[in-house]
């Protein structure tokens, strides 16, 4: 019995002696050495970037690992990507600057400058990404779900609370709130897509749905714990937030909510808020806006940024920093701009206007900087209108509050209607549809933005007015078909866009 | 309580054996090779541990100098064990008084005065002096009793003792000397007048239920050969380890202090308590020290437990040697009840975190090698119950943790134990080893209840203040 007892002991001790090893190696990530860098076949694709004034391109990343997911880009990516922004003569800045510079304040900046920001608070930000930055002397802000940074020496796939304050320590590295708990999807009622719970009444587990007090008091308890993590481990209250997935004002099930997050936000101390996690530049073939740099006056709780991904290359990071440092291209003539067509082909014909070809659905694009396109007034003609083509004018496209999700007003001009449309984020509504007596395949038409106030006059018909979503700020003019059938052409003949 | 007497292989079966030297228990080689083997094993292992703790200092932070410490202690103990020698035989044959304080002992004290009449010592260097307290029951007349009845002493002391007078506060019949204290006095001062009572130059601590080995009292006193050591420790074996599972641990617990804590610290010449159930001091050394021992003060109230390890650390601030001597065993009776068990427990961690401190007073100067053991031993052992609590308290509050690092380590050290237990002793006790290692962890906490009662004088077993009583070693 005692020998059973001895060897079952001695088995016992075998087991559990690596075991011990095993377990009390503590988790302490080691920082990896930044990766070498040929920047010699990188650099030639892009052309060199040009000086910029007066606006500051925030650069967004998530995590940078060995691991596959669409956010994660690779150390060696990375280490391309800032030996890149280096070597075009790129400066960072600091949380500060950008702050003054939205206040209007004349604030010193260094040449191409530039902000880097690192959403969630990923090890990797320690292990991988402080390397680099240090390599190019490059500071950064980081984004903290302060809820899962964890205590030291417990593995995660967050930093730990050493790793921060080492952080912290550099110099490098400023941080801010994604808040502590609430960067999740979560059941909402009536929509089985789960939906970002800082801006959703959610489905309770009783079945009910959250009251807008109830949210109010989740997402007040949540900020506040985030801020005294702040305290705690840093030593400062967070003045700078990110919002979870970038999703400020939508998609919200109650539009009470973004308001009233702006007053929660500021009553938690937070005077700037960055959205757009992962606004890319509008690549061939996407439907999102154009990328926009921080400038003066922008909205100080929704400032825009680009985000990189694991398929970002850094020629893609260069050109976004340059289609968001644009300077304001002011409203004359729409002719003398280049037009950039998606699922279309635009030609500029000077005698006649701008031709789109499209097979089904396609739009033109003028590549300017329309920050500044506020309040305006477009006439043109349109031609090729048919019962199997319909043009379609857009308005104030793509610069909205929420930016991420765009937004814009739709004008289509059809043989025998005209329809008006206004789409914010995901959300859509027709503002009228207004049936036009004789059949024509061009018309004339005048449309008028100003305020919240829309009016359009099609040939000598009446003038149709109606109010327009405030969210709805500015924005470009476009130009897009919906067709049948091959061969059919659109045009916009002799557009005029003037200032109101 | 007796549940374990049927245990199918014998353990704890049966009446408890007559008392066996060490040497008739001694493994065969190849199970003492097996064992060392593994004792090495865990040492190399939790040098490991060690290891990985302090290359990870950043992230560990101060819980990692807690284990570097505590292990680095437990590592020490081992190694020094390992250099351990009995002090070597060169003929010493001094005079020995044995000194018995007793209070309200009945009629056991007669056994004792006879016992120690046995031992085996040349009868003109050997005398006994026992001290009654003040009883208030009958030991002063059982006293008397045994001196009549004892042949060796003869008619002569039965004539002497035929009428005893019965107020008589000192009887001297041959070499065996009475002293009766009309009141409680206390173990201290009943101590102290046996002391005074003699010219011996040696005394011998022996408690009313402890019975020496064959052979023990030549084998304690070899080590005043050196004129620098004050006190020997002899080695104390439970008497009834085959009662009940309490007992049991304790008896296993015994051995492995003495034979790891007691070793170890002799090495260094600093055993920092010669227990009273079966020391030796030398007379010269206690002398001086006598009146202040017996008076002693710690935060405004007289000391009543402890006096054993008292004496031991007055004599190390005295910058005399203590040692130990692992062939001078004896054997004496552990509480068998839980009750009494954790009054005992309580009043030897109340001596501890009292004499502990006072200790580090003066071990850096007296016994400088001594020095960075004593510190951490103390440290730790007064931080143990709060790592105890916290390691129980960190996973509700942190879920993702669990405690399984520290139990592990406890683990591997109980194991350690048991293993060393293995390899010098055949008994088939060396399970209750790693029970009682548990066991006496998980009784840690009671360091804080017994700091918190530090200046309350109360004995514990018997609730009397100044019993004669010291059943069992210090230490253990």
């Amino acid at each position: 019995m005692t020998a059973l007892l001895g060897v079952s002991i001695v088995l016992a001790s075998l087991s559990l002696g690596s075991l011990w090893i095993k377990k009390s190696i503590p988790y302490d990530p080691k920082r990896a050495s930044p990766p070498v860098v040929g920047l010699a076949s990188v650099h030639t694709s892009s052309p060199p970037l040009e000086d910029y004034a007066d606006v500051i391109p925030v650069i967004n990343f998530h995590v940078v690992s060995t691991r596959e997911g669409p956010y994660t880009v690779t150390p060696a990516r990375f280490a391309e990507e800032m030996a890149v922004l280096a070597s075009a003569g790129v400066h960072t800045v600091r949380l500060a600057q950008i702050e003054a510079l939205i206040r209007g304040e004349r604030v010193p900046l260094p040449s191409k400058p530039v902000m880097l920001t690192f959403d969630d608070g990923p090890v990797s930000d320690y292990t991988a990404i402080d390397p680099i930055l240090a390599e190019h002397g490059f500071t950064a802000v980081g984004f903290l779900i302060t809820g899962q940074i964890v205590g030291p020496g417990r593995p995660s796939y967050y930093l730990n609370t050493d790793e921060l304050k080492a952080l912290a320590r550099s110099g490098r590295w400023e941080f801010g709130g994604h808040t502590s708990a609430q960067h999740r999807n979560a059941t909402i009622l009536g929509d089985s897509d789960p939906k970002p719970a800082l801006i959703n009444r959610l489905r309770l587990p009783n079945g009910t749905e959250e009251t807008l007090d109830q949210w109010r008091q989740r997402v007040r308890v949540d900020l506040s714990a985030s801020q005294v993590f702040f305290r705690r481990v840093l030593g400062y209250s967070a003045t700078s937030f990110a919002f979870p997935f970038g999703a400020s004002d939508g998609p919200t099930n109650d539009p009470a909510i973004p308001g009233q997050l702006d007053q929660l936000l500021k009553g938690a101390g937070y005077r700037i808020a960055f959205n757009a996690e992962d606004v890319e530049d509008a690549g061939p073939g996407s439907q999102a806006p154009a990328p926009v740099g921080v400038s003066a006056g922008e909205s100080a709780l929704r400032l825009p940024r680009f985000g990189a991904k694991a398929q970002t290359t850094s020629n893609e990071i260069i050109d976004g920093i340059r289609v968001m440092t644009r300077p304001p291209t002011p409203m004359n003539n729409l002719m003398k701009v280049e037009w950039t067509g998606y699922d279309a082909t635009c030609q500029l014909d000077p005698g006649m206007g701008l031709r789109l070809r499209t097979g089904s659905y396609g739009t033109c694009v003028p590549q300017v900087n329309h920050k500044e396109w506020v309040n305006y007034r477009l006439e043109a003609d349109i031609t090729g209108v048919s019962p199997a083509a319909t043009g379609i004018i857009a308005v104030r496209d793509g610069d909205t509050a929420t930016n991420g999700n765009g937004g814009r007003i739709e004008v289509a001009i059809g043989e025998s209607s005209f329809s008006v449309r206004e789409q914010v984020g995901d959300l859509r509504r027709t503002l009228g549809d207004v049936p036009l007596d004789a059949q024509a395949s061009s018309r004339h038409f005048v449309i008028t933005v100003s305020g919240s106030r829309l009016t359009l006059q099609v040939d000598g018909l009446p003038l149709w007015a109606a109010n327009i979503d405030p969210a709805i700020r500015a924005g470009n003019v476009t130009l897009a078909a919906t067709v049948q059938g091959e061969g059919q052409e659109v045009a916009l003949v002799k557009p005029k866009l003037s200032p109101l | 309580m007796k549940v374990f007497r049927s245990h199918p292989d014998g353990l704890l079966a049966g009446d408890n054996p007559a008392t066996p030297s060490g040497d008739s228990l001694k493994p065969p080689t190849p199970m003492r090779i097996a064992t060392l083997g593994g004792v090495l094993a865990i040492c190399v292992l939790i040098g490991g541990h060690v290891w990985i703790k302090l290359t990870h200092l950043p992230v560990t932070g101060v819980t990692a100098l807690y284990t570097a410490a505590i292990s680095t202690y437990v590592l020490s103990r081992f190694a020094l064990a390992a250099f351990y020698r009995s002090p070597r035989d060169v003929g010493l044959e001094p005079t020995v008084a044995i000194v018995v304080p007793a209070y309200n002992e009945g009629p056991s004290i007669a056994r004792t005065m006879l016992s120690c009449l046995t031992l085996d010592y040349p009868a003109d260097k050997l005398e006994i002096v026992l001290v009654n307290d003040g009883s208030t029951d009958d030991t002063w007349e059982h006293m008397l009793s045994a001196l009549s009845e004892s042949a060796e002493i003869g008619a002569a002391a039965r004539e002497a003792t035929a009428a005893p007078p019965r107020k008589a506060s000192v009887v001297q019949v041959g070499r065996v000397r009475c002293i009766n204290f009309a009141t409680n006095r206390g173990k201290r001062a009943a101590m102290a007048a046996g002391i005074r009572g003699t010219t011996a130059e040696i005394l011998l601590f022996i408690d009313s239920d402890s019975a020496p080995a064959e052979g023990s009292l030549r084998k304690l006193v070899r080590g005043f050969a050196d004129s620098k050591v004050g006190a020997i420790s002899g080695l104390t074996h439970a008497r009834n380890a085959r009662t009940n599972l309490l007992t049991a641990m304790q008896a296993t617990r015994y051995y492995v202090s003495f034979q790891l804590l007691k070793s170890a610290e002799s090495v260094l010449g600093a055993v920092v308590c010669c227990s009273g159930c079966f020391a030796a001091y030398r007379r010269s050394a206690v002398e001086p020290l006598l009146e202040s021992w017996e008076n002693q003060r710690f935060l405004g109230v007289a000391c009543t437990y402890g006096d054993d390890r008292a004496l031991t650390n007055s004599l190390l601030r005295s910058g005399w040697i203590t040692r130990f001597d692992c062939e001078a065993e004896a054997w004496t009776d552990v509480p068998e009840r839980y009750g009494k068990f954790i009054r005992q427990q309580l009043r030897w961690k109340k001596s501890w975190a009292r004499e502990g401190p006072i200790l580090l007073t003066h071990i850096w100067r007296t016994r400088p090698r001594a020095f960075p053991s004593v510190l951490i031993a103390t440290l730790a052992g007064m931080l143990s119950p709060l790592v105890l609590l916290y390691n129980a308290l960190e996973p509700l509050r942190h879920p993702g943790t669990s405690p399984l690092i520290y139990l592990i380590g406890l683990y591997f050290v109980s194991v350690a134990y048991a293993l060393l237990y293995r390899g010098l002793r055949s008994d088939g006790l060396w399970p209750y080893v790693i029970l009682g290692t548990w066991f006496y962890v998980a009784f840690s906490a009671q360091l804080l209840w017994a700091i918190v009662r530090l200046k309350d004088g109360a004995w514990g077993t018997r609730g009397l203040v100044g019993s004669g009583l010291r059943k069992v070693p210090e230490n253990a």
